[in-house]
């Protein structure tokens, strides 16, 4: 069961790939974020009833509502609907996608990790490649916000691998997910979308010598 | 006591930010001040301990802790002026001075944490209050640049988490789950290099963001050209070091491992391409604050190299992180008034400085070939007592190179000193105001401590640096 569920993780990270409508974007992010929650469930029933309850919490509250709603917000308020033309094509984006996740198993084999934590570190690896990938190609700096909760959901998934014998670990990555999505989302993407026009990096080059 | 602190911490910057007073802003400011000093005294008589089972007061903390004390005196004090300049509405005031407060605080936490998780929880806290004091002019320029600096920072502290993480599964395999740093350095021994690699290399990258270090180092930059002068004074020094020493901490700990070699190769090119970096983009620099942030990207540099070369160079290391500190926040903060006196930071509209404001001119130029390390300056010590470690470790090589990119540097530093200095003013150049003593008098007392502390360390201090490295 959660191999399948492992392998729609790793599903929705190649259709990010090349997904070039937002709206995509943001279904694929709460669907990660239900994902993530089934992972959770079957793995970690063994661990106190308080830290269950934060993990719940942050996977469907928090990844599979609050933040594709808000992000969704974002998309209506700046009428943004697709991402203009990436720095690399869709279809290399999938290549390159795919090479992530190969690359992420030949990492693990020399981890010495048992067979399930191997499966778990491959996605989680592999998420975190992608979102650095999607954040250093696309050009929308919501784009670039998406890209970086790919990143996190990497890290989340990630953090689980031990979070049954060190839940301080996985209480810290929500700390993390919360802190950089309140401050990041809340206060800036906001005053920026005020702020600049169209929200592409390009508004974003004056800083140079 | 140290709970005391940070319970303090809270409060004052709490009380600030709901009153919204100028008056209370100062005075909680200076009542937190006097507490700074508090934690500093009792942590030097509680050398060696351990506090509320997480924090523990060592050598290496405590000599960055006594800096960013002084520090805090110094950026409180220019952050007074500047404030008082700019004359912003109570509530931005109020708003700068408890993030202050929650970043010397957070700070603190860095340097006396000794486990993994709590020193990556404060490294995360100084990122909120770092952006929040570069954001105080609330211009384009500078959203655009704490924009960059949250976003990356985050990736950053994401990618240094990642690095924590893999530690966890790497001590696992020995059944251990405590992730204090003398526990790690007790386990690195028998775990599998290949994580080792992997946290370590997860670990520079994630904290070369706060460190200033090759491969995240754009936002430094960008957050110091925008950031009000005190605070860019703050965040090229203290916080400079919070992330070495968050760095150090783990090349520390996993030293034990059978990595030494590999992550010294790497930081001795990390280090080289920092320095590399830095002297192309110093030729090009038109603005002062850009130049000071490269020239930090440099020591930085300088400091990653000589961690590398190990041994007896890692007292050279932290002499050099002292006196950088020392010159590089007292040249922020003269920053602060070269800029209320012409109104600009570009190189090219500053002339004459010398004729306008001698006692001044001389101070910058002071400063600048101070951070060059030209004698009398006690960097020159350091320099060259690191440059010593690296031809005792065998790098000919790299130190060559070194030089001569070195060599680069001080003619960019020199040839932009000399031209605002001396040179005539073609059109002319307009100046605001009188330079106050009061704003110089606390430069030349750091300046004194620099050639003091490089040329002649009282017994005392050269003995506790020693005992550092240990």
């Amino acid at each position: 069961m959660e191999t399948i569920l492992l392998t729609v993780f790793s599903f929705t990270l190649l259709f990010i790939g090349i997904a070039n409508r937002l709206n995509t974007f943001i279904r694929m992010l709460a669907l990660q974020g239900v994902l993530l929650f089934g992972i959770t469930f079957l793995k970690l029933n063994e661990i106190s009833w308080f830290n269950l309850t934060m993990i719940l919490l942050e996977t469907i509250i928090f990844k599979s509502i609050a933040i594709p709603w808000f992000l969704s917000y974002i998309l209506h308020k700046n009428k943004i609907v697709r991402e203009t033309e990436p720095f690399v094509s869709y279809f290399w984006s999938l290549i390159i996608i795919t090479g992530f996740i190969i690359l992420s198993y030949i990492i693990s084999g020399y981890l010495g990790l048992d067979k399930n934590t191997k499966a778990d570190f491959t996605v989680a690896f592999a998420s975190l490649l992608t979102g650095i990938y999607i954040i250093i190609t696309r050009k929308k700096i919501i784009t670039h916000m998406m890209g970086y909760m790919i990143l996190e959901n990497g890290v989340f998934l990630l953090s689980l691998t031990i979070g049954a014998h060190q839940p301080m670990l996985v209480n810290m990555g929500i700390l993390l997910d919360i802190f950089v999505s309140v401050l990041v989302l809340g206060l800036f993407l906001n005053r920026i979308g005020n702020t600049f026009e169209e929200m592409s990096i390009d508004n974003l080059s004056n800083l140079k010598d | 006591m140290l709970g005391l602190y940070f319970i303090l911490a809270l409060v004052v910057a709490a009380l600030i930010f709901l009153v919204r007073k100028r008056f209370v802003a100062y005075a909680s400011l200076i009542v937190f001040l006097a507490a700074q000093t508090l934690i500093n005294i009792y942590a030097f008589i509680h050398l060696g301990e351990r506090e509320l089972e997480y924090f523990r007061f060592d050598h290496a903390g405590l000599i960055f802790l006594s800096i960013l004390t002084l520090l805090s005196y110094y950026t409180v004090y220019y952050s007074f002026i500047y404030l008082k300049r700019n004359q912003d509405n109570p509530f931005r005031t109020s708003i700068y001075c408890a993030v202050l407060i929650m970043l010397i605080a957070s700070v603190t936490g860095v340097y006396l944490s000794e486990h993994a998780g709590l020193l990556w929880v404060f490294v995360e806290a100084t990122t909120l209050c770092v952006s929040l004091l570069i954001y105080h002019e609330r211009n384009a320029l500078s959203l655009e640049a704490t924009w960059k600096y949250v976003f990356i920072c985050s990736i950053g502290i994401a990618l240094a988490f990642v690095g924590i993480i893999f530690l966890g599964m790497a001590v696992q395999t020995n059944g251990v789950y405590d992730l204090s740093f003398s526990s790690i350095s007790a386990q690195a021994a028998t775990a599998n290099p290949f994580w080792m690699k992997m946290v370590f290399l997860f670990i520079l990258v994630g904290f070369s963001t706060k460190m200033g270090l090759f491969p995240l180092q754009t936002i430094k930059v960008d957050a110091l050209t925008v950031a009000p002068s005190p605070v860019g004074a703050f965040i090229s020094t203290a916080l400079m070091n919070a992330g070495f020493v968050a760095l150090y901490r783990f090349y520390h700990a996993l030293s034990a491992a059978d990595i030494v070699e590999w992550m010294n190769n790497l930081l001795m090119w990390t280090g080289m391409l920092s320095v590399m970096i830095a002297a192309v983009y110093m030729m090009f620099a038109g603005n002062l604050k850009r130049l000071g942030a490269y020239s930090g990207l440099e020591h930085v540099g300088l400091v990653a190299i000589g961690l590398s070369a190990g041994g007896p160079v890692l007292y050279a290391v932290f002499l050099h992180l002292i006196l950088h500190s020392l010159v590089k926040s007292g040249l922020f903060y003269h920053l602060g008034t070269v800029f209320h006196h012409f109104r600009t930071y570009k190189i090219n509209s500053i002339k004459d400085y010398f004729g306008k404001a001698p006692g001044a001119a001389l101070i910058f130029l002071m400063l600048l070939l101070f951070l060059g390390g030209i004698p009398p300056s006690g960097i020159f010590v350091s320099e060259f007592l690191i440059f010593k470690g690296l031809f005792n470790a065998g790098h000919i090589w790299e130190m060559a190179l070194l030089l001569v990119l070195l060599t680069f540097i001080i003619f960019a530093f020199t040839r932009n000193a000399l031209n605002i200095v001396f040179s005539e003013e073609k059109a002319r150049v307009e100046t605001y105001g009188k330079i106050k003593y009061y704003e110089l008098l606390p430069i030349i007392l750091l300046l004194i401590a620099v050639v003091w502390l490089g040329y002649f360390p009282p017994h005392a201090f050269s003995v506790f640096l020693s005992q550092c490295i240990m």
